[in-house]
């Protein structure tokens, strides 16, 4: 029995190999070389040259060996035309089979095929979510707070909003239109500081976001959320240096912990109660987030 | 429904999606007329030549506009607009070209031909089930969208280009709007195209533009493409059925890696990344081994304007394009020298070249 699981476990580990690639390649060589003898136009010709010289794994390794810049952003693997190849190789051997009346070949290309897709593997993912819809694709009650920031400016007369949300909130928000100005961008604190841009953000800046990172999290450890939510409340009521004219927050919850293992929701945060008894007000709210607003002036 | 500018209702957004397919498909096709005399030689792949040959041509002139605008740090709705014009006056010639070819189909010898070499693609059962395997990516693509992370930057780059009227200049991430675009994102004009998309299709959200569109009009054009490279190494014109169906069902099952050429056509054909290796790479590719098979260097000058048309639509699409196209060209012509052995072709595919020498020398001296 647990042979045949550690079987499993090593065919589960090649299926999901990132590097099958490899067997594509090695794949393609094989046809290739299949068609030594009958096809010595296309494997001198221009094709396969190019294939060899370029847009082969074996060249994009080289590539990569020599000039590690190109494999600095992601690597380049992207550029290896083996689909290309397989295919026309799959294609001369079906063309051989017919003009023989070879049957075996035939079958051996059906065997090749089975091979291909089974290296090849997973099809390909995506995750659902109706893109013709209004959400254009972004998380659906996202949209509905982008909307009413921008309804609420429309009505304020003011051409930006300078807000603060959740992450993911804030790494969409401009995509929705760029008259949204989150205080950080996307992947924000971290991304700012690898390209030596946290010089950019002063140092009450810097605890606010982790302060809201910390409210965020849900699944964090025992925490008290109501304090938080008043002290971030607090905060960005105080320091005017925080350029957010539009704060978001999420209808938060206090969490506690079931025998230190599972997390178990207790009771809403009054997140209402905090922002409005400090000079903000209330935007609109969805299911799960708030949308404030902090009074000009005051 | 408020974003970048304007509102939604159904009636606008299918005006909207007619303006979006006519500067997307339209003004591609008709470009292409330009170089009839060029693409009819392989006239079963005419629509597909055609509109590839469309779309790089103006792929090129929104890279040259775009790259002295943002030089000049000129405005990005200007520049739409010299982009408009010069799409249309190239359409315009293309119209011409295509005028003339139909005046020469009318005739019968011309009638008789073309039933001949014709190429019965609704009797061919694989080419059947491949186009169905095609469309049934196409229909998952639209129904079901592919989050991505890089939107974030990517169509927030086209985003801000629209609000703020500027071309490439900080970047999307980031609203303090004091972190500089880097040198490599503002070589390749792909978001300011998409950006200026949503303006010619009366604000048409960018999202929509990359996530639908792209895939919608150019996934059939990636693979059209491909089967008209395959097509040079097959023998019969059968063939291409057998093709298209094998290439459609290995690309379902591609996502063996993250950044498989498979996984990059059918879930972000919308990144310039994608676009080059689905689209620019083929086209030279193709176009480049057409040039080296000329006899004389007359016949050869159209095809190397295809292709340094291409090259440049490749810098377009990202600056993986621009430098790697140094490579494709020499490694194209090492290939052609073993097999073709025609030295004087060398010259024309190192001017081919010269435009992206020149924008590099611009951007890095």
């Amino acid at each position: 029995m647990a042979e045949i699981k550690e079987s499993m476990e090593l065919g589960y580990y090649f299926m999901n190999l990132e590097d099958k690639y490899w067997g594509l390649f090695l794949i393609s060589l094989a046809v290739l070389f299949f068609f030594l003898g009958k096809k010595k136009g296309f494997l001198l010709g221009y094709g396969v040259l190019s294939y060899f010289f370029l847009l082969c794994p074996l060249t994009v390794f080289l590539l990569v060996k020599c000039f590690p810049a190109l494999s600095l952003y992601y690597p380049i693997r992207w550029l290896c035309q083996i689909p290309l190849f397989i295919c026309i190789a799959a294609v001369l051997v079906l063309e051989r089979a017919d003009k023989e009346q070879d049957w075996k070949k035939l079958f051996g290309t059906g065997a090749f095929l089975f091979l291909m897709v089974f290296l090849s593997g997973t099809p390909v993912f995506m995750e659902k979510a109706p893109a013709w819809s209004s959400s254009f694709g972004l998380n659906q009650e996202y949209v509905q707070v982008y909307d009413l920031v921008l309804a609420d400016m429309e009505g304020k007369g003011l051409e930006k909003a300078h807000v603060w949300g959740p992450k993911d909130w804030m790494k969409d928000c401009r995509v929705y239109s760029a008259d949204f100005y989150p205080v950080y961008g996307k992947d924000i604190w971290e991304e700012q500081a690898a390209l030596g841009y946290e010089t950019a953000y002063s140092d009450t800046q810097k605890m606010l976001y982790e302060f809201y990172s910390t409210y965020e999290s849900v699944k964090g450890p025992l925490s008290n959320k109501w304090q938080q939510v008043e002290v971030l409340a607090d905060t960005l009521n105080l320091n005017t240096d925080v350029a957010c004219d539009y704060v978001v927050m999420h209808r938060g919850t206090d969490h506690w912990k079931d025998r230190g293992v599972k997390v178990k929701r207790l009771k809403k945060v009054d997140v209402e109660g905090a922002f409005l008894s400090r000079n903000y007000e209330e935007v609109g709210k969805t299911e799960n987030y708030y949308v404030f607003y902090r009074r000009a002036g005051e | 429904m408020y974003f970048t500018g304007g509102q939604v209702n159904d009636v606008n957004m299918i005006f909207q999606y007619g303006l979006a397919f006519f500067w997307m498909c339209v003004i591609p096709i008709l470009t292409g007329g330009i170089f009839i005399k060029v693409l009819v030689k392989h006239r079963r792949f005419l629509a597909v030549s055609a509109m590839g040959t469309g779309l790089v041509l103006n792929y090129s002139v929104y890279q040259i506009a775009a790259m002295v605008f943002i030089l000049l740090d000129g405005s990005f709705r200007l520049l739409t607009w010299i982009y408009i014009g010069a799409s249309l006056f190239m359409a315009l010639l293309g119209v011409f070209g295509w005028y003339r070819y139909f005046q020469k189909e009318r005739k019968p010898e011309k009638q008789e031909e073309k039933c001949r070499d014709a190429y019965k693609w609704y009797k061919d059962p694989y080419f059947l089930m491949g186009a169905g395997l095609v469309a049934a990516q196409i229909l998952v693509i639209l129904l079901m969208s592919t989050p991505d992370k890089d939107d974030a930057f990517y169509t927030g780059l086209s985003s801000m280009c629209l609000s703020h009227d500027y071309v490439l200049k900080y970047s999307a991430y980031d609203g303090l709007m004091q972190m500089p675009i880097e040198t490599r994102y503002i070589m390749a004009a792909l978001p300011v195209y998409q950006a200026s998309l949503c303006l010619m299709s009366g604000r048409l959200h960018t999202l929509i533009i990359c996530h639908n569109l792209y895939p919608l009009f150019y996934m059939p054009l990636a693979y059209g493409l491909y089967c008209m490279l395959a097509d040079k190494w097959m023998e019969k014109k059968e063939d291409l059925g057998r093709f298209l169906l094998f290439f459609a069902f290995l690309h379902m099952f591609g996502n063996y890696y993250v950044f498989s050429p498979e996984n990059f056509l059918i879930t972000r054909i919308w990144q310039g990344k994608a676009l080059f290796i689905t689209i620019g790479l083929p086209f030279v590719w193709y176009f480049m081994n057409r040039a080296w098979e000329q006899e004389s260097l007359k016949e050869a000058l159209p095809y190397w304007i295809l292709v340094t048309a291409g090259l440049l639509a490749s810098a377009f699409m990202g600056e993986t394009g621009l430098y790697l196209n140094f490579l494709v060209v020499g490694v194209s012509a090492l290939a052609n020298l073993i097999v073709r052995k025609k030295w004087k072709n060398c010259i024309f595919a190192a001017c081919s070249l010269l435009p992206e020498v020149f924008l590099m020398a611009v951007f890095l001296l």
